[in-house]
């Protein structure tokens, strides 16, 4: 790609005239949403089936120890439990955090295109906001979730962060705030500023359903199978008891997902707003920019399809969604790599 | 107004939340996040109990471990969501930039974000904290405000295209 001529005319030194806060923002934030990308992306792949398949056999275990009324294992046993279910917490940590921290530094990157510097601590509250959100999401691969080194080092850069935001505050306090113009509807962001926001809604929308079936459906029935769950150990009925944690778990798991597929849709519809809001600092030809958006697009609109569809018709869906999100990553580094200054390119 | 006032605004309000929501999920996390992972051993114990045929015991270690399941649910819920809801307010208060707003004396939109933003984790919060029905109401009710505030700006961009193409130039000022 490189070899080509990838620059319009138009946005030859769009991106050189931005502050070198903006450039960090902009570059540190895309480089920590593919990161928490590739970590949802590793996680799905690689981690969530095989630690919740050892998960449930851990927990089946429990329900046949308990059958035999082994009160010292059943204990032992939750401790490792304990230990799967932190590991898996980890990764879904790394991914769950970094790609929100992705998203925050792109977003102010953008207001600071529009507004200028804000305030003479710029550069060092960019420096803070992109470093605070790679430590806080690298805190997380620290092994045991209790040391006080996980602690320290994660609490670190949520303080980095803080004070980070905080420095931006003041600076947007100027009544003399000035805005550059949006990409209007001929531009190559139109349609992705559109899509976005409309992708945006539709997720803000399905998480209002969610919420109240959550509340008022889920929740009590999977209250009620914990209660009938524990009743079939007291009596020693195991086979009954493996039945009810098998519905209680898909039930959990499949709430989890369907979750999943809303905070996704708001997630990559807002990451659709800031690839159309970064248009005129590509340097990118119509051909790659299309391109960059068509993936993104794609990607963002089908991945929470597929990921609603997963849990009720199968693992090939599951496959489809890990699909639509590596179509989501080439896109972004496609935006990516258009902004990176031309000297570098050659 | 000035219409550069209002998106101002949105953006000072987002990143103010956006710090108290730090700051208080810093805090929280610090301070009762020992407690919260020990709900695995409130399973286990009740397990135990069942396994051991205490009846008592067993029933009210579910009712512990569910009551701390729901709580460190919603209050994780309300730190996502204030997390991704001030980076929405972000994008939409630059996508009204430039935008005209309703005169005075008129229902602003912005105000529907705000308060939206600020109603709907802190129902979340609410309902962390016992206060279940209220919390409800106000999660509820600020959802409905995010939906009608994002609903309007999407409307505005698919049926109002040239103001957003008339938006100010660099420089121009307010």
């Amino acid at each position: 790609m490189t070899g080509a001529p990838i620059s319009d005319p138009g946005s030859r030194d769009s991106f050189r005239q931005l502050t070198t806060s903006a450039r960090l923002l902009l570059c540190g934030g895309l480089l920590l949403l593919l990161g928490g990308l590739v970590a949802g992306e590793v996680f799905a792949l690689l981690i969530s089936h095989r630690l919740n398949a050892d998960l449930r056999a851990a927990w089946l275990g429990v329900l046949e120890l308990s059958g035999r009324r082994e009160v010292d294992a059943i204990a032992a046993r939750f401790e490792h439990i304990h230990y799967l279910a932190t590991q898996r917490g980890h990764v879904m940590s790394i991914h769950s955090h970094a790609g929100p921290y992705g998203l925050l530094a792109t977003a102010l990157a953008l207001t600071k295109t529009r507004l200028g510097a804000l305030g003479r601590y710029d550069l060092p509250a960019a420096i803070l906001i992109v470093a605070g959100g790679l430590i806080q999401s690298a805190g997380f691969v620290v092994p045991n979730h209790e040391t006080i080194a996980w602690l320290s080092f994660s609490n670190t850069g949520v303080v980095m962060l803080l004070i980070g935001i905080g420095c931006y505050v003041p600076g947007l306090m100027p009544a003399a705030a000035q805005y550059r113009a949006l990409p209007g509807p001929e531009d190559a962001g139109g349609m992705l500023l559109r899509a976005g926001a409309t992708l945006a809604f539709a997720g803000l929308l399905f998480g209002l359903f969610l919420a109240w079936r959550h509340v008022f459906f889920e929740e009590p029935a999977l209250h009620l199978a914990l209660k009938e769950l524990m009743g079939a150990i007291r009596r020693g009925d195991t086979e009954v008891a493996k039945a009810i944690y098998a519905t209680y778990k898909s039930t959990q798991i499949r709430m989890a997902i369907t979750a999943a597929s809303h905070s996704h849709a708001v997630a990559f519809g807002l990451t659709m707003i800031l690839a159309a809001l970064l248009a005129g600092h590509l340097r990118l030809t119509s051909l790659w920019r299309n391109t960059a958006y068509t993936l993104i697009a794609a990607g963002g609109f089908l991945l929470p399809v597929f990921v609603y569809l997963a849990p009720r018709f199968g693992y090939i869906y599951a496959l489809c969604a890990d699909a639509a999100g590596a179509l989501v990553i080439l896109g972004l580094l496609i935006t990516l790599i258009g902004l990176i200054p031309e000297r570098a390119q050659q | 107004m000035t219409i550069e006032k209002g998106s101002r605004n949105l953006l000072i309000l987002a990143l103010v939340l956006l710090i108290a929501g730090f700051a208080s999920s810093t805090f929280w996390s610090a301070s009762h996040e020992a407690p919260f992972l020990a709900i695995l051993e409130d399973y286990g114990g009740a397990i135990v109990a069942a396994a051991g045929n205490d009846a008592g015991a067993a029933s009210s270690l579910t009712e512990l471990q569910w009551n701390k399941t729901g709580r460190a649910a919603r209050l994780v819920e309300a730190h996502g969501h204030l997390l991704f809801l001030c980076i929405f307010l972000i994008l939409f208060a630059m996508l009204l930039a430039g935008q005209p707003r309703p005169g005075p004396g008129s229902l602003r939109i912005d105000w529907l974000a705000v308060s939206g933003v600020l109603m709907y984790p802190a129902g979340l919060a609410a309902q962390a904290s016992d206060y279940l029905i209220a919390g409800q109401v106000l999660s509820a009710t600020g959802a409905l405000l995010i939906l009608t505030f994002a609903g309007t700006v999407v409307v505005r961009l698919y049926h109002r295209p040239r103001i957003v193409a008339q938006s100010p130039s660099v420089g121009q000022s307010t």
